[in-house]
């Protein structure tokens, strides 16, 4: 895939020397590390400042650089002055007049616990994959038997998450060494895209499509660190845990997952959450391919923590276990997936349902495969398109 | 011989709850004792006979934690109750006083409250602490007896000398392949990597690591300093990876 044009992408931030010596190490191996650009602004962006480098990303960014749709969407969707947020809304169901097209949402006002109803002309629904997919299997009705727009029987199924895996160790050449600000932008500055094209196109691998490396290096803020197992007490354990700090690195692989038949949802008949709506029940298992790519992952790990100097003589794990659980990576898609077809898919290119024109699905159910890269910027991408593409509709009246 | 007759101090905590629980959240990343790995349980079983394993019988704790859906805004001012009993509390300050002591103007473990994260650490309700707090209360109580049966007295009322001669035989990895005291050392082992991260997580102990971050900083990551990337450049040249630097 060819780089951003020039201008379109902010400047990344320095990488630190645990990323440089990573980037080295994998460059002997043939395998290239790259900016990581992460959602992060490096430069002041409408309202919002570039990072300052402080705070953790994940407890919410203060300032708006880190990408959150509550400082980075709704303030321009408030703008236009035609936005209304309903909050402690927990949708129950989205009800259809006796034509089977969508007309109202019902939902429980969880401050309260009653139960209200939104008229509703149009219905995107962008709860993610699978909240979208329980809260459509849970809207059944004459018109939509086996769940609303379900009439292909595919909602719900084809569910994929990223496939992970985390290797970690220890890099003596790392200890001891000159502490400086090494928080950056918190996580990656660098990291390793999939290197693997042409070996897959020459037939090298064993296993579809690819994979990255992300990297977990630095002097971290205590607390969240892990030295090595410590021996003994007193000044010489102080010494140790001084010493080792900011020598571990962890490379997590983050790959792709084909959709296969035994990884779907379905709604638990006897449970209900608190507000008295069934939950869903998920089914899972990793194919051969997946497994895979999670050993061919386990050595190329192995060989960039080798070049590094690192002790990783230790048998490496089976793919069954070194895999991360289906779901644990919380990027999951593909339970309302679109297609070309009305018989194999829930909606069409637009995100539109194929058994109802005015219900629309938004986020990362429609995905027909799942990318290796985080997929947020790809929803977010998805969503514009088709939102641009309703408002036409809508403009001229087809809806 | 006065350790007989002075009283022991008791630990007092100088923290409020609301410290040591945003204490107790930082601390959270990833940390469990370790088990006997690749032993099924009757070598487990067998560690335990041979290490005279007190294995005690908790009561359950009650406090029900913060839940799935916590109010943020004003969270609660103690999710769940204390557990350790003062003599628990005591017998941790002395243990982590021999982990990390006061060195110069630096304080002891004990001195930054550290016992109070440990308390916080066992008696939250959640299932990985709660197996924790099984092993690590069964490692109080064993250091108990072991220095009833070496020395007849309890662990904080021994000496200095008799304490560390328990310890020097459970603090080293030699332990781990004595099937005497591969259970105590295992437990011990994860003792001490709680207590190290609690340390180093308070003030006191982070200015001692010498971590510098989550400073604002005006204008771009400046990155390594130039020490830092003369040592980069020795550790490239030194692993023949000079020729493959990142650009």
């Amino acid at each position: 895939m060819p780089d951003s044009a020039p201008g379109v992408l902010q400047p990344p931030p320095t990488p630190r020397v645990p990323e440089l010596l990573v980037a080295a190490a994998a460059k002997k191996l043939g395998i290239a590390a790259a900016p990581m650009h992460r959602a992060v602004l490096t430069r002041p962006k409408d309202d919002r400042a570039a990072c300052f480098y402080a705070t953790s990303c994940g407890r919410g960014c203060s300032i708006g650089a880190a990408f959150q749709t509550t400082t980075s969407l709704l303030p321009m969707a408030r703008a236009t002055g035609k936005l209304k947020i309903v909050t402690d809304a927990m949708v129950k169901s989205v009800n259809v007049d006796d034509k089977g097209r969508v007309n109202a949402i019902s939902y429980v006002d969880k401050k309260t616990g009653e139960l209200n109803e939104l008229p509703a002309p149009v219905t995107i629904l962008a709860a993610s994959a699978c909240e979208s997919a329980r809260i459509m299997l849970n809207s059944k009705s004459e018109h939509h038997p086996r769940g609303l727009a379900n009439s292909s029987g595919q909602l719900g199924r084809n569910i994929m998450d990223s496939t992970g895996m985390s290797f970690s160790a220890s890099v003596p050449a790392l200890k001891g060494r000159p502490i400086y600000n090494e928080d950056g932008h918190t996580a990656n500055h660098l990291f390793i895209p999939w290197w693997g094209h042409s070996a897959q196109a020459r037939g090298d691998l064993n296993f579809p499509r690819g994979y990255h490396f992300e990297m977990g290096t630095g002097f971290q803020a205590p607390g969240a660190f892990y030295p090595e197992k410590l021996q003994g007490y007193g000044a010489a354990l102080k010494r140790q845990a001084k010493y080792d700090y900011g020598a571990k690195i962890g490379l997590a692989l983050r790959g792709e997952m084909l959709p296969n038949e035994h990884c779907y949802m379905e709604i638990d008949n006897q449970l209900k959450d608190k507000w008295g709506i069934p939950v869903a029940k998920f089914h899972w298992k990793w194919s051969q391919h997946e497994l895979n790519q999670i050993s061919h992952g386990l050595k190329t790990a192995q060989a960039i923590f080798q070049a590094m100097g690192a002790d990783v003589s230790a048998a490496l794990p089976a793919p069954e276990d070194a895999i991360k659980k289906g779901g644990e990576i919380i990027h999951e898609v593909g339970a309302t997936r679109m297609g070309n077809s009305a018989k194999d898919s829930v909606t069409n290119q637009w995100g539109q349902t194929w058994d109802c024109d005015n219900l629309f699905v938004m986020d990362g159910g429609v995905f027909a495969s799942n990318p290796h890269k985080n997929c947020t910027l790809t929803i977010m991408t998805l969503a514009m398109r088709n939102s641009t593409w309703l408002a036409t509709q809508l403009d001229q009246g087809v809806i | 011989m006065p350790e007989f007759n002075e009283p022991i101090p008791a630990y007092k905590s100088a923290l409020s709850r609301r410290q040591t629980l945003k204490w107790l959240g930082g601390m959270s990343a990833g940390i469990t004792l370790p088990v006997i790995s690749g032993c099924d349980s009757a070598a487990i079983s067998a560690a335990k006979v041979a290490g005279r394993w007190p294995d005690l019988e908790l009561a359950p704790v009650t406090g029900e934690g913060y839940g799935t859906d916590p109010n943020l805004i004003s969270p609660p001012q103690s999710p769940w109750p204390l557990t350790m009993t003062q003599d628990q509390r005591n017998l941790t300050a002395t243990l982590c006083d021999i982990l990390i002591p006061r060195e110069g103007s630096v304080p002891s473990a004990s001195e930054v409250g550290v016992p109070d994260a440990i308390d916080e650490w066992v008696s939250a309700p959640y299932p990985s602490h709660q197996a924790d707090r099984k092993e690590i209360l069964s490692g109080l109580a064993w250091l108990d007896e072991e220095s009833q049966r070496r020395f007849d007295k309890k662990f904080v009322q021994a000496s200095s000398a008799q304490q560390l001669e328990i310890i020097d035989v459970i603090a080293y990895e030699e332990a781990e392949s004595d099937l005497r005291y591969i259970y105590i050392a295992k437990v011990f082992d994860g003792l001490r990597t709680l207590v190290t991260i609690a340390f180093f997580a308070s003030a006191e102990g982070t200015d001692d690591l010498g971590y510098i971050g989550n400073t604002p900083i005006e204008g771009d990551y400046p990155g390594p300093t130039p020490e830092a990337k003369a040592h980069l450049e020795a550790v490239l040249r030194d692993l023949g990876l000079s020729e493959y630097r990142y650009s």
